[in-house]
């Protein structure tokens, strides 16, 4: 049967993730975002209290949390913790949907056992490297390379904007070699690897941002990931992933918009009467919403094509390209509608509207999700477009 | 060690509450509701001792099908299993008619210790723990900060003014805890999934062994005539355009003969 009637348990679950951050995350988001504070230690203290991933000891475990995570479940809890703050969201992203998500897509168990466990139990901090300072949307201009050596690997090369790079334990990188591109697991302390400072940046501030340099770096033949030559079937199959978890980001980043701005013009009176009475202000507020509604239908289109083992990768595109501008215009109205207030920092709206602009950016630039969808219109003799009809999900797992 | 948690559901402390058209309760529709805060500690407190010393925890509550959720939340912390004293007739009881209703689950469970929250943070009368107490015969502790179970006895400290006071009480017992004893875990989502598949057993007014005039309206001693909502605070005043010593003096003067504060 097909329903999105909300459970007992993902009441109690959006309530739980919403009790953390208003105890966790609200009252240190500013010392988060000034670095004052360090981020990871909360995203730990969330993943063992919220997550409860203490209770993944096996890989096993870990193969059973994963089939277990419920889509609407996963979503209202991120949406939440987006709310409170999005570069909590982004950096925990980036360490599980990311670095752990690769690892369990392609790793061998031994990859799984020896970096998914600690990443989950955010013992270890993961960052997943595709970037290059000349190789942003063009992938495939990749200068990292690896050679083969009778042991292992030697990479060199650069990668940059990565999230959590200054802090990460655990790297998952890209480079090019004779077989073509491949993906590798670094490790922290691996000599050669190396990375820079945080980058200063518009927004999501409390995500640390960063190069990784490659310099001679000798990589046991272990620590391939997946097969030698696939790592840019892999890496869309990561981004993809990352497309489908950006729109609980960006919902989050729209609900709190709308609610501080309605609550604001509730109380801010002019002219005699509070704003929300002029319906120039109540229209701005109702096309927050009519986005917000909007990227909820797809957030859940998206829910039930994975669940149906349906390609996602199309509608993945779409919702990334569709929330996210969403997510900036809506952050920018809040601020319209606070006026003056709204573009002081003290407000908290501003933010709002610096992190949703990253994601335009992103898991692939606006510009690249519409390539996406155009080529596929220029490609196919015709296009079923709508997404209940697509085929299979192009990475369902072969046994 | 076997224990038992009473718990209340209430509005959320940030609910904006309006009274009912008929002025005889709250508008119940559209607020959100919680477990009590104080609960929590009660809550958190019973898995902790089950964590030491093994046992079985259970939860009571007495309300209407609304209150489900907040049990399964505390059985998704960690609680074993539930007791929804549900029934039409338990409609309206005051914290005597509750009390009654809980004993007779408690008489049944048979436990060590039974945990409260100090007060509810609705109607925050505090009574029901001690009618629970008097009416099982076992000592009370109210308003525990600490709690050290040796044997067959408790060491508590309680909150009292100005300092702790250190008590020692036989068990079984009633307990009533307090902020700072604890602090509460969040339900994970394992412990959500988990506790769907534990048990909510319904107690009506047929196992409580009480008569009707026992329990709800009929059985309440306090007759709650009606609500009044905290009167609108009047305007303040704002002085423009003067020089700030004149500004002054008249502040002063509507202190003192306005406000009568100084
Ligand atoms: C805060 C932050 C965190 C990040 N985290 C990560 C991470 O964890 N891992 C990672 O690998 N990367 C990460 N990135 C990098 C991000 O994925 C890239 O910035 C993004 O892919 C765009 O690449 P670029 O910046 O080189 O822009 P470019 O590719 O140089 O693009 C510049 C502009 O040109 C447009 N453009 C490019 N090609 C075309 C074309 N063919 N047609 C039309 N327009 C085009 C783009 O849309 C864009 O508007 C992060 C970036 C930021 C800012």
């Amino acid at each position: 049967m097909f329903s999105l009637k909300i459970t007992e348990e993902q009441r109690i679950a959006r309530e739980m993730s919403r009790k953390f951050c208003a105890k966790e995350i609200t009252p240190k988001a500013d010392a988060l975002e000034k670095g004052e504070e360090k981020i990871f230690p909360v995203i730990r203290k969330f993943l063992l209290e919220v997550q409860g991933t203490g209770l993944i000891e096996t890989v096993e475990d870990l193969e059973e949390w994963v089939q277990g995570r419920e889509f609407i479940t996963r979503n209202l809890v991120s949406i939440e913790v987006s709310k409170a703050l999005p570069g909590f969201a982004l950096s925990m992203g980036a360490s599980l949907e990311l670095c752990s998500f690769s690892i369990l897509a392609t790793g061998s168990r031994e990859q799984q056992e020896k970096y998914v466990l600690p990443l989950v139990h955010g013992e270890k901090v993961g960052c997943w490297g595709l970037t290059e300072p000349e190789a942003g949307s063009d992938i495939r201009a990749m200068k990292s390379t690896y050679k083969k050596t009778p042991d292992g690997y030697i990479l060199n090369g650069q990668k940059t904007f990565i999230t959590n790079a200054p802090i990460a334990d655990i790297f998952v990188v890209y480079a090019q070699g004779e077989k073509g591109y491949s993906a590798f697991i670094l490790e922290r302390g691996m000599t050669g690897l190396d990375t820079s400072p945080p980058f200063e940046k518009m927004g999501m501030q409390s995500s640390p941002t960063g190069a990784i340099y490659m310099d001679q770096i000798k990589v046991p033949k272990e620590n391939l990931l997946g097969q030698e030559g696939q790592g840019l079937f892999d890496a869309f199959r990561v981004l993809t992933n990352e497309r489908t978890v950006t729109p609980s980001l960006m919902i989050g980043i729209m609900e709190r918009a709308l609610q501080e701005a309605t609550k604001y013009a509730k109380e801010r009176v002019q002219f005699g009467k509070p704003i929300i009475r002029f319906q120039a202000v109540q229209f701005l507020l109702a096309r927050i919403w009519e986005k917000l509604l909007a990227s909820y239908s797809m957030l859940f289109t998206l829910g039930q094509m994975t669940e149906l083992g349906l390609d996602t990768t199309l509608l993945a595109s779409a919702a990334k390209l569709f929330t996210s501008e969403a997510a900036t215009q809506s952050a920018l109205d809040a601020i319209q509608v606070m006026g003056g207030h709204g573009y002081m920092r003290e407000a908290g709206v501003e933010r709002l509207a610096r992190d949703a602009k990253l994601m335009e950016i992103g898991a692939g630039a606006s510009q690249i999700q519409l390539m996406i969808l155009g080529r596929k219109l220029l490609e196919s003799d015709s296009v079923e477009p709508n997404p209940l009809f697509f085929g299979p999900s192009l990475f369902a797992k072969k046994e | 060690m076997k224990v038992l948690v009473c718990m209340k559901q209430t509005p959320d402390t940030e609910a904006s509450i309006k009274i009912a058209a008929d002025g005889k309760g709250i508008e119940e529709q559209n607020i959100k509701w919680i477990m009590s805060p104080y609960d929590e500690y009660a809550v958190e407190e019973a898995i902790r001792i089950k964590e030491k010393q093994t046992g079985e925890t259970v939860v009571v509550t007495v309300g209407t099908d609304r209150v489900v959720e907040s049990m399964r939340t505390a059985l998704a912390m960690g609680i074993d299993r539930g007791v929804h004293c549900v029934d039409p007739a338990f409609l309206g009881s005051d914290a005597l008619a509750t009390a009654k209703i809980l004993a007779s689950v408690i008489k049944t469970e048979n436990p060590d210790v039974v945990l409260c929250g100090r007060q509810a943070i609705d109607l925050d009368q505090a009574q029901a723990p001690a009618y629970l107490a008097e009416i099982l015969g076992w000592p009370q502790v109210y308003s525990v900060a600490k709690l050290e179970l040796k044997g067959n006895a408790a060491v508590c400290n309680r909150r009292i003014e100005g300092g702790e006071e250190i008590v020692e009480t036989s068990l079984p017992c009633v307990m009533t805890c307090d902020k700072g004893l604890n602090e509460p875990r969040y339900a994970s989502l394992p412990g959500i999934m988990k506790a769907k598949k534990k048990e909510i057993k319904k107690w009506a007014l047929a196992q409580t062994g009480l008569a009707e005039t026992d329990v709800g309206t009929a059985g309440a001693k306090v007759k709650t005539l009606g609500y009044l909502p905290l009167p609108d605070r009047p305007p303040g005043k704002v002085f423009k355009e003067m020089e700030t010593a004149d500004m002054v003096k008249q502040v002063v003067k509507l202190l003192r003969e306005e406000a009568k504060v100084i």
